[in-house]
């Protein structure tokens, strides 16, 4: 479960995100949508304890990312818009690494890897430097190390940009797996397609305000917008256009957001 | 011209917009006030220096001496020039950003050589004095230093276009590994020379005129006469002494030598970046066949320990860092040459307090935008930075060691110091050096460098590091001049109330996460 308690975070007076409230509930498909240096990334570095929020909490599981961020932590896996990563460890070694931090028994980490690492075509790479990897690489690997140690809570910044087509199913089998066994999953996109699809609810961020949360279906029905005039109901994606566009972005930030 | 005249352009106004518009742009405007008072300085103490020198020889053998401190200056800054051209073949952002765009390669590589001329802007405070000296000693009025700047830029030229011919040969015909360590043994070459070059000027004033003319016999000798500074120094002796036939022979060498140059290097960047370029993207296989990995556990510290570890001895940039300095001081001492005046003793400890800013200072920087995989991670800080430091400290240590046991098999430690007693003291010195410039290196970090080699301190951790060198080098001086201890003492507790400031700055800045 996330809860997200009145966020606020600003970057030299510039407001990136202003008091962001909601909550997601365990096995839910959570997808943050929202146009360019609207908040996203900003509010996701807040959920998982990378940036500190100027007021406001998040509860990871109940815990406070703010009051105890290392318990918070132990409850989380985070996926990076860009994956960055220890580019002089192996793949394998990298994967290894995160299992031993998140106390993972030795006995279960072949079958935990070993099937993401066949279900992403990360078998040619895996034993190779990660600064050898190709950017989708990264990514691929980035998401397996996300998954690996079985979090409840999983954040995902962008994942699907930069991945090849098998790996944006095999992405999507894996969190629909993962849901499946009460996992939360909480990620930013641009594809609304993909949300649309796969998301059981949608949360619209513009100028660092949440400005509309639900289903796809709730919001269409909260805009009161059937269809314009022709007999197919409004896409997200022209639900989206309609409410950024009422909330435009005030300026660019500094940092990504 | 047009396209190339564009491109230079938008460097200037890039590099202008770090100069001024940067967040650290006080940094930079300090160096470039400090600048012209470096040049001056260096070129009239060189100045005097030669002149001295000139009383005892004739004009011949002294223009093969400043032909020859001239060529091991431009060895030196090339051999720099090396790294940093190194970087920018690896790191490929310049032909990544230009390849695609509808830019005929001769603009390409003229823009190329222009970057390269501003990356290494250092040659002005090193080689630009020295041959500003030259000038003037051999009676240079205001003409002739405007040929002398106007030759230094050509010749920087020249040095730009080998170094990049040089680079592309290394990257095309050897694996990124083997042309890095070619290009640290052509580095460390260089700086022994020019260490050894250096030390010059304050032996000469001590020797005796015999002693003297048996060394500078060396120098007369036609062998200098090939060295394309012997023909730089010939233009500006041509044209000072009236003989501009001997200037305008030598300036047509040299433009042949240019010539040259250009053909070779346009060549060598017409062909081989774009192998550069692949060159970095050449997958480094560890030794460990597919399925044999075993996924053992262990404890969160050890697994920080072993990945810190891992990293370290992988990356190339830190192990060169760590091993510079102690080979210097290995070759220097057994070969018995003296470093900037020091003895070995001073010189071992100098080698330790070089090796641990060069290393340690790296220690979080390092890790680039990989910090943020360590902010979500379920790790207090304190454990990361004990992690880090005790890797880095443990490199240090060995290395401190095996200078401590080496100079003392030279006979090197003094006989009024007991190796019992220093060698833990040394050790503890060293452990606190590591500490100081750990919390110095988390401080001013620059995680949003990222690439194959990193400046992994931001300008400013340079610029204050070097202060800090020079306050406890005055400190210890006038403790010296004064014969009492009161300014070490307060440069210690000085910089032990910094370091603690550092890391409390560097953990709200960690926590805060605004990078």
């Amino acid at each position: 479960m996330i809860e997200a308690i009145s966020l606020s975070k600003s970057y030299s007076g510039f407001k990136a995100v202003s008091e962001l409230g909601f909550r997601v509930d365990d096995g839910v498909m959570y997808a943050f949508l929202g146009p360019n240096g609207a908040g996203k990334t900003t509010t996701i570095k807040m959920l998982t304890g990378i940036l500190t929020p100027d007021s406001g909490d998040a509860l990871i599981n109940g815990i406070s990312i703010t009051k105890d961020p290392v318990a918070a932590k132990r409850n989380c896996g985070y996926l990076p818009d860009v994956p960055m990563l220890f580019e002089k460890l192996t793949g394998r070694q990298y994967l290894n690494f995160m299992m031993d931090i998140f106390e993972i028994p030795a006995a279960s980490r072949r079958e935990r890897t070993e099937k993401l690492i066949e279900s992403f075509e990360l078998g040619p790479h895996i034993d190779s430097l990660i600064e050898s990897y190709s950017l989708g690489t990264k990514k691929k690997i980035g998401i397996v190390a996300a998954c690996c140690h079985k979090p409840p809570v999983l954040f995902l910044d962008e994942p699907t940009s930069g991945l090849d087509p098998q790996s944006v199913r095999a992405l999507k089998d894996t969190l629909k797996e993962m849901t499946g066994r009460g996992v939360t999953v909480f990620f930013s996109t641009h594809i609304l397609e993909v949300a649309e699809k796969i998301c059981d609810r949608v949360a619209i961020i513009g100028g660092g305000r949440l400005v509309a949360e639900g289903s796809v279906a709730q919001i269409r029905a909260g805009l009161n917008a059937p269809g314009d005039g022709h007999d197919d109901p409004k896409s997200l994606e022209d639900i989206f256009l309609e409410l950024t566009a009422r909330n435009p972005v005030q300026g660019e930030s500094s940092v990504p957001g | 011209m047009k396209q190339f005249i564009i491109l230079a352009r938008y460097s200037s106004i890039e590099i202008i917009n770090t100069l001024f518009r940067d967040k650290r742009r006080g940094a930079f405007i300090i160096l470039i006030i400090m600048l012209p008072f470096m040049i001056i300085g260096s070129a009239v103490s060189s100045a005097e220096l030669f002149k001295n020198i000139a009383k005892f020889f004739p004009a011949d053998i002294l223009l093969n001496f400043f032909a020859f401190m001239l060529f091991i200056l431009f060895g030196f800054t090339a051999s720099t020039n090396l790294f940093v051209t190194m970087k920018s073949v690896f790191n490929s952002t310049f032909i990544e950003m230009l390849a695609p765009l509808p830019i005929k390669t001769p603009a390409l590589f003229a823009a190329k050589i222009f970057e390269m001329l501003f990356l290494n802007y250092f040659d002005l405070a090193f080689c630009l004095p020295a041959f500003f000296a030259v000038a003037w000693m051999l009676g240079g009025g205001a003409l002739i230093f405007l040929a002398a700047a106007s030759l230094f830029i050509f010749v920087e030229t020249l040095v730009c276009m080998a170094v990049l011919s040089l680079t592309l040969f290394l990257a095309r015909t050897f694996s990124k590994r083997i042309a890095e360590f070619i290009t640290w043994c052509l580095s460390v070459f260089f700086v022994i020379a020019f260490i050894m070059v250096q030390n010059y000027p304050s032996k000469i004033i001590r020797m005796q005129p015999a002693r003297l003319q048996e060394i500078f016999s060396v120098f007369d000798n036609a062998v200098f006469d090939f060295l394309p500074t012997k023909w730089l120094i010939n233009i500006i002796y041509g044209l000072s002494s009236g003989d501009y036939g001997l200037a305008l022979f030598n300036l047509a060498v040299l433009a042949a030598l240019g010539a040259g140059l250009l053909f070779v290097s346009y060549r060598f960047f017409a062909a081989g970046f774009r192998l550069g370029v692949e060159a970095q993207n050449s997958v480094v296989k560890v030794k460990a066949p597919a399925g044999s990995f075993s996924y053992k556990s262990s404890s969160r510290m050890l697994a920080l320990l072993r990945k810190e570890f891992y990293c370290v001895v992988r990356n190339t940039q830190i192990i060169y860092s760590l091993l510079i300095m102690p080979v210097i001081f290995f070759i220097f001492t057994y070969l018995e040459i003296s470093f900037g005046n020091m003895g070995a003793f001073t010189f071992m400890i100098f080698t330790s307090y070089v090796t641990a800013t060069n290393s340690t200072l790296l220690a979080f920087g390092m890790e680039g935008g990989a910090i943020m995989v360590y902010k979500t991670l379920p790790l207090s800080i304190d454990k990361i930075f004990w992690v880090k430091f005790i890797v880095y400290f443990s490199l240090n240590a060995a290395a401190g060691a095996a200078c401590f046991i080496f100079a003392l098999s030279m006979s090197k430690i003094p006989a009024f110091i007991n190796p019992y007693i220093f060698f833990p003291a040394f050790m503890f010195g060293l452990f606190w050096l590591n500490l100081f410039v750990c919390d110095f290196g988390f401080y001013f970090a620059n995680y949003k460098s990222d690439g194959k080699i990193k400046n992994a301190v931001r300008m400013e951790g340079t610029f204050w590091m070097i202060a800090v060198v020079f306050t406890v080098v005055a400190a210890v001086v006038t403790s010296i001049y004064r014969m009492e201890m009161t300014p070490v003492y307060l440069a210690a507790a000085a910089l032990m109330a910094v370091q603690a400031a550092l890391h409390y700055m560097a953990l709200q800045n960690y926590n805060k996460g605004e990078f």
